[in-house]
Order: C-alpha cells, then sequence, then structure tokens
C-alpha cells in the first residue's frame, strides 16, 4: 500500500479535484483505491456523492472505530472513499490528546494495507499537527502550486518545516491552475520554485472542465474522458505512478 | 461492518428482465449500464475432482477479456485467476502461476474437460439514492447453456445478483426486500455451475470411481447383488469412450478396477447367483483383465517416469530418454491393440449378456442355494470368512516366508476391502471407517511391496526389449540398473515394516469390531427355516 497526501498551506489551489481525478484513474487501472477526504469542507465527498459524517470523527481519530466500517463504496470499482466528517475541524485537539500524536494517522491506516493499493489523502489546508501527521503517514507528497509568487512562498513554508522536522518524506509539486494568457504565470513556470522540491513536467491549466466537477458531482475522466482536463490528469498521473 | 453476503435470486418465466426494472424503478431510481455478453465454460475432470475439493473453474470470454478464474462453489469469490487464451486441457497449458499450481494439484493426472457452456447476457442495473449516489447494483443474467453434442441451448431462468456497495448496507437490504418481499423473486441457488449442468440433464458429481450402493439388509441376496453389478457395469461403460480415445489414464484405470471388482464379487459372494453363469462371466471378465493390462502398464511407467527421473542423481537423467521414448511409443502399440479389443465384438457380447442378465427376471425357484437369503447374511458371512482368512494368512508370515504369501495376503485383503465397500450401506458408517482406513493401512504396505517387485522385474525386460529393438546406449542401460536397484531396495523396505504394519491390523479392537459387524449369530429356534452355514474353525 501506497500513502499520497494531496497538500498544500493554502486552499482553492485545485487540491481536491487532484486527489480525486488521480485516485478515479488509479482504480481505473486496477489499483484498489482509497481517498481520505480529511477535509471538513467536505469537497471530496460531495465529488462522490456521498453524505458526510456528523458525529464519529472523534471516536474515528481515536482509534476507537475501525477506518473498516465508514468506508463507502464510490459508483467507480476499486475506489472507496472515507468521508469527511464535521468534527475534523477540531483534528488538531483530538490528534494531540492521543499518545504519539504525530503517528496516529499512519496507526489508523496500517490495518487497510491488505485491502489497498493506494491511499490518496485529501488533506485540509494550513501547517498544523494533522499536517505532520499527513507529512509523517504519506510516501509522498503532491503539492498542487498555483503559479503565483505568493504560492511559491508558502512552498518554502513547507519545505522549511518539512526540514525542521527532519521528516524526510519526498515533497512534488506541479502547476495548477496556471494561465497562459496570463504574464506572471508564464514567468513563475519558466523559473521555478524551492529546490528541495521536484517539480513535475506535467501541469494541470485552468479549465472550464475542472470546475464542472462539482455540477457533475463526478470526476472528470468519468464523465468527459476526452477533455482536455482530463488528458492532463492523465499525463498528471502517468508522473505520479512512477514516483510512487 | 463487512459487506452482507451476496443475494441472488431467479427471475420466474413469467418475470421479464423488463417487468423487474419497471417494478424496481418505481420503488428506487434506476440507472442501467450498458450489457455486455459473457461466456462461461466449466472444465472438470471426468470424477469431478475441482467441484469434489470445493472450487469451480471456468473460462470467462467476455468483449476482449479471456481468462481462467477458479472461484468458491457458490461462484462469489474468485480466489486465483489468470489471462489465458486457449483452453486448457491439463494444467500444463495454463499459464505459470497460482492458478496453475492449485489446479494441477488437484487434477493430477487427469484431463480437464469442458462440462458446460454458458452464454450469458449481463445488464448492469445501478440503484441510485437522492443523491444520484450509486448504493447498489443489480447484475442480471440472461443466460442459456449447452454442451458439444447437444442440438439445443437450454434457457436457464434469468439470475438478479445484488453486488453491494460499500457502506450502503441498508440500502442492499432495501433491495433485498423489495425483490424477495414484494416481488416474491425466489432465491438463485448460489453458483451457476450447478444449475446449469442441471439444465443439460446431469449433476455434478455424477461419477466417481468410489462404491456407493445403497442396499437394503433384507433384500433377497441376488436381488442385491445384482444391484452390485448394475453399479459396476455402470462405471465400467461409462469409462469406455475415454478408455478407447486415451483421454488420460485414469479411464482405463477406472475401467480395470470396476472389472475386478465385478469379477471379485463373481467369486467371493458364492452361491447366490446362477452357478454356470458365474463361472462364464469369470472367464469372460478375466479376459478383460489381461486385455487391458498392458496398456496400463505403460502408463503405470509414464505416470511413475518422472519420480523415477528425479530418483537418480542428476548426471543420470538424461541417460533414462531413451527409456521413456521406449515406454511412449509401446504404449502407443498397447493402446491400439487394447481399442481394437473394445470394439470386438467378443467386448460387446460380454456388455449385452451382462445387461441381458441384470434386466431379466429374478427367478421364482433360483437354483443357488443363497439366492433367496437376506443379503445382510450373506454379507456378514462373506465378510468375517475372508477377513478370517486374512488374520490365517498374516500371521503365518515370518520373515523367512517367501514373497508369495505376501502377494497372497494381498489378494486376500483386497476381496475383503471390496466386500466391505459392496456392502458398506448395511453398517453404521462411522463404525466401518477406523476398519477400512486399518485394512488400508494394511494394503499400502503389501501394495507397494508387489508393486516394486512387479516394476523392477518389467524395467529388467523392457531393457531385454530394447536391446532386441536396437542398439541401446550402455549408460541408458546403467541408468536403469541403478533404478532397479533402487526399486528393489525399496521394496526391501516396505517388506520389513510388514510386520509392524500387521500388527496395527490384528489388534484387539480391530478383531472386536469385525466380531461384532459380522460374526454371523447362532440361529434362534423360530428363524431356523433357512439352514445355518458351517461353523467355521479358528485359526
Amino acid at each position: 500500500m501506497r500513502i499520497l497526501g494531496v497538500y498544500n498551506i493554502k486552499g482553492g489551489v485545485g487540491k481536491t479535484a487532484t486527489a480525486v481525478n488521480l485516485a478515479f484513474l488509479a482504480a481505473a487501472e486496477g489499483r484498489r483505491t482509497l481517498v481520505w477526504d480529511l477535509d471538513p469542507q467536505a469537497a471530496a465527498t460531495f465529488y462522490f456523492r456521498v453524505k458526510p459524517r456528523v458525529k464519529d470523527g472523534k471516536k474515528l481519530i481515536k482509534g476507537k472505530v475501525d477506518l473498516d466500517e465508514v468506508v463507502k463504496g464510490t459508483d467507480f470499482e476499486n475506489l472507496d472513499l472515507l468521508p469527511s466528517d464535521f468534527s475534523y475541524r477540531n483534528m488538531d485537539l483530538i490528534l494531540g490528546d492521543a499518545k504519539k500524536p504525530t503517528l496516529q494517522l499512519l496507526r489508523l491506516l496500517r490495518p487497510l494495507a491488505e485491502e489497498y493499493d493506494l491511499v490518496v489523502l485529501d488533506c485540509p489546508p494550513s501547517i498544523s499537527l494533522v499536517s505532520e501527521n499527513i507529512f509523517r503517514a504519506a510516501d509522498a507528497l503532491l503539492v498542487p502550486t498555483i503559479p503565483t509568487t505568493l504560492s511559491l512562498r508558502t512552498l518554502e513554508q513547507l519545505m522549511d518545516f518539512v526540514e525542521g522536522h527532519q521528516l524526510g518524506t519526498p515533497v512534488y509539486y506541479f502547476y495548477s491552475m496556471g494561465d497562459r494568457r496570463k504574464r506572471m504565470h508564464l514567468q513563475v513556470m519558466a523559473n521555478n520554485g524551492d529546490p528541495r522540491a521536484q517539480v513535475l513536467r506535467s501541469h494541470i491549466p485552468y479549465l472550464s472542465d475542472v470546475e464542472k466537477m462539482g455540477f457533475e458531482r463526478s470526476p472528470v475522466p468519468a464523465f468527459a474522458p476526452r477533455a482536455p482536463a482530463a488528458l492532463a490528469y492523465q499525463a498528471l498521473w502517468e508522473e505520479v505512478k512512477g514516483l510512487l | 461492518m463487512h459487506p452482507p453476503q451476496y443475494t441472488g435470486f431467479l427471475l420466474p418465466p413469467n418475470f421479464s428482465v423488463r417487468r423487474l426494472t419497471d417494478r424496481l424503478g418505481k420503488v428506487f431510481p434506476l440507472l442501467a449500464d450498458e450489457q455486455q455478453a459473457i461466456e462461461r465454460l466449466y472444465l472438470d475432470t471426468f470424477d469431478w475432482r475441482l467441484y469434489g475439493a470445493g472450487v469451480v473453474l471456468f473460462e470467462k470470454r467476455a468483449g476482449a477479456d479471456a481468462g481462467l478464474l477458479l472461484q468458491d462453489l457458490a461462484e462469489e469469490h474468485t480466489l486465483t485467476s489468470v489471462r489465458c487464451e486457449a483452453t486448457p486441457a491439463w494444467p500444463a497449458d495454463i499459464p505459470a502461476g497460482e492458478l496453475r499450481e492449485r489446479v494441477a494439484r488437484l487434477v493430477e493426472m487427469r484431463i480437464l474437460l469442458p462440462v458446460v457452456r454458458v452464454h450469458s447476457r449481463a445488464h448492469v442495473i445501478r440503484v441510485l439514492n437522492e443523491d444520484q449516489k450509486t448504493v447498489v447494483r443489480l447484475r442480471v443474467e440472461e443466460a442459456n447453456c449447452d454442451i458439444d453434442g447437444m442440438d439445443e441451448p437450454r434457457t436457464l431462468l434469468p439470475r438478479v445478483r445484488l453486488v453491494p456497495v460499500r457502506g450502503y448496507g441498508e440500502e442492499l437490504e432495501a433491495v433485498a426486500r423489495t425483490l424477495r418481499d414484494d416481488f416474491e423473486l425466489p432465491e438463485a441457488p448460489r453458483g451457476l455451475l450447478e444449475e446449469a449442468v442441471a439444465a443439460i440433464g446431469r449433476e455434478p458429481g455424477d461419477y466417481s470411481s468410489k462404491l456407493d450402493i445403497r442396499l437394503h439388509a433384507r433384500r433377497r441376496a441376488d436381488a442385491a447383488v445384482r444391484r452390485i453389478f448394475e453399479h459396476l457395469l455402470e462405471t465400467l461403460e461409462r469409462n469406455i469412450p475415454g478408455t478407447r480415445v486415451d483421454l488420460d489414464s485414469e479411464f482405463l484405470h477406472d475401467l480395470r478396477v470396476a472389472t475386478r471388482r465385478m469379477r471379485s464379487a463373481l467369486t467371493q459372494i458364492k452361491g447366490v447367483l446362477p452357478p454356470a453363469l458365474e463361472a462364464d462371466f469369470k472367464d469372460r471378465l478375466g479376459w478383460l483383465g489381461q486385455a487391458t493390462g498392458p496398456t496400463r502398464d505403460m502408463d503405470v511407467f509414464l505416470l511413475e517416469f518422472p519420480h523415477y527421473r528425479d530418483s537418480l542423481p542428476a548426471r543420470l537423467r538424461e541417460d533414462l530418454t531413451p527409456l521413456h521414448d521406449y515406454l511412449v511409443t509401446h504404449q502407443r502399440q498397447e493402446q491400439q491393440a487394447l481399442r481394437r479389443k473394445l470394439d470386438s465384438p467378443h467386448f460387446r457380447r460380454l456388455l449385452k449378456d451382462w445387461h441381458e442378465y441384470l434386466e431379466s427376471d429374478l427367478p421364482k425357484e433360483p437354483e443357488a442355494p443363497n439366492a433367496l437369503r437376506p443379503i445382510a447374511e450373506v454379507a456378514a458371512e462373506r465378510i468375517w470368512r475372508m477377513f478370517r482368512r486374512v488374520l490365517r494368512e498374516g500371521r503365518a508370515i515370518d520373515d523367512a516366508s517367501p514373497h508369495a504369501d505376501l502377494h497372497e495376503l494381498r489378494k486376500s485383503c483386497k476381496k475383503l476391502r471390496y466386500l466391505i465397500e459392496f456392502f458398506q450401506s448395511l453398517y453404521p458408517r462411522d463404525e466401518l471407517k477406523p476398519l477400512l482406513k486399518a485394512l488400508k493401512g494394511l494394503l499400502d504396505n503389501l501394495g507397494q511391496f508387489q508393486d516394486l517387485e512387479v516394476q523392477s522385474d518389467k524395467l529388467e525386460s523392457f531393457a531385454a526389449a530394447m536391446q532386441a529393438e536396437g542398439e541401446v546406449p550402455l549408460p541408458t542401460l546403467l541408468a536403469i540398473g541403478a533404478l532397479v536397484g533402487d526399486l528393489l531396495h525399496r521394496q526391501a523396505l516396505a517388506r520389513a515394516e510388514f510386520r509392524s504394519r500387521f500388527r496395527a491390523f490384528d489388534t484387539r479392537d480391530n478383531r472386536a469390531a469385525y466380531r461384532r459387524l459380522f460374526k454371523p449369530r447362532p440361529p434362534e429356534p423360530e428363524a431356523a427355516a433357512v439352514p445355518a452355514t458351517p461353523a467355521e474353525q479358528p485359526a
């Protein structure tokens, strides 16, 4: 079982769309895949037409409920979802109560190793105890990055954190929601960001099909398999799976 | 919570798939996916070794996908699968991997035969919730089935299988309830194989080389013995087609075992059949035994060959290749000769006469002295007598006894075993089990002792025959010599083990069990109408 954390300190960078589309493509290739929606905003859960949970999140994180019991099948073969829970907004507090607070997520995921080939963590923004848990659990972090100077600064912050805590988790980033008509986007994409992270060749441009995911409530390749957005995610997946 | 158990239903003849979706669509939002054609070809050995081991093997073709799947009997779980283009006849035809290993272990030397072919059209219908999320999948298969040689496929009732979506157990239960309680659909038998096999007029496990003859204890002996012969004759005849074309070695083997059992029944269940018939069939079955022997000998050597090879030091193994070539050539020749004998009028008449006798009316006043006695009485008497003979012969064997004494004992043990097996339905199964086990332990030892001797003799004669047929490389002769030496060594080991094996048979418990089950009781005064048999002298 490989664990991929899709993460950014900033919100609104196409994180959930990345997690959902990559998970869909992995499952379509026959990998048994689980998406864990750790974001209390529950966007991934919404895309899969699953209702967010409202009460047991705390028990779950504390290990009092097996992950197994709350997993939901999606509309797609090989693809399951661990839905978001409103109580995840307090996850820092819940994790802080645990014995080894920074290893809690990994401990919870371990029993699923037999059942899944890939777990994709859709992470909430911000740097916190939750993020540290995610960094420690993940085999790799994938950071969608908008090609702006501000975004690249948050990438640096992330790398400082990873380095400062001696986590050793490899960090990959790619440009997301880039707009070729904007000069600044092109400039940023030409000069890469923090050299401690590895930039990927693929990028996901700003495309309306990605926005349509909220209307279709489905991954892009499921409702528009030939659309440019679907092809862009396919290219990204080809690159990411080589790194896992 | 784990996904609930598979729930499957059948659509009765008046309940079309259309009607199902119309009615179900009024209760739940539905979405139909595209249809798919699926072909399944179920494979098993003639004696159902896979089914008997609780697994189902089939080749599945759907679109461009072709693969072999090994599943549990309910056909719910795929234990292992492999992509495979051509239908395998032997495990060696299956791509290497877990499936091949498992199948090879179960089928051993038997060929995989097509059992039934199921052609189906599968519709997937999704049940949605208010968010248009799929919460249950219905897999509806409309199918018919056939097998080579059938004129027209037989239609199966459409099956509806509920495929759970993880985490939506309540919705699954709701759909299952609607189908079961409101639509009153009958539950489907769990596996498709059983249903399809029944549709072509067979049933799984409908052939076994094991004896399973139901007899009534009070039935007149000649009628009961006819049941035994009917069973054996059926087994023999069912193995003829596979033996004729040599599908695998076990058709001939089972045919020979049935022949031997018939002959043994004729000679051991004395005084039940008309004496003239007894002698006539005994001769003719003897002929059949001899006619089938040479091919079986070659088969045995070919089956044993890999073991022979592996028993030699690695650098001698290649030297055995000419022996293998010799065996293959002669097996083919003997097989041709055997086929001519099976096609001969002599053999056909033998079968015909048997049928005529078995179908004829039972005589009102049979000349055979035991014909009218209850079968249980005759059976116990024969088994008891044979058991005593085995004890007598076995106890007389010491380290100086000639080989022939052990061979004689083996024959008696076999007769005893056949007798117990013919009549097993007359006795409590769990009481026979330890008896048969002890007898088998002894027979294995005696069989090994004799087989090793026969094999070493045969190998020597093969070496001579090979030389007579042409130049045989010296290393080959030496390798055969090494094999013979090894066989004789193993035979000596078997001989050394005999005493302890026999002691394990000749125990107080075993003797008491035989006495309890089979020793004839002294006749009660009022039942003395049937003359008692002469009491046996103790050994």
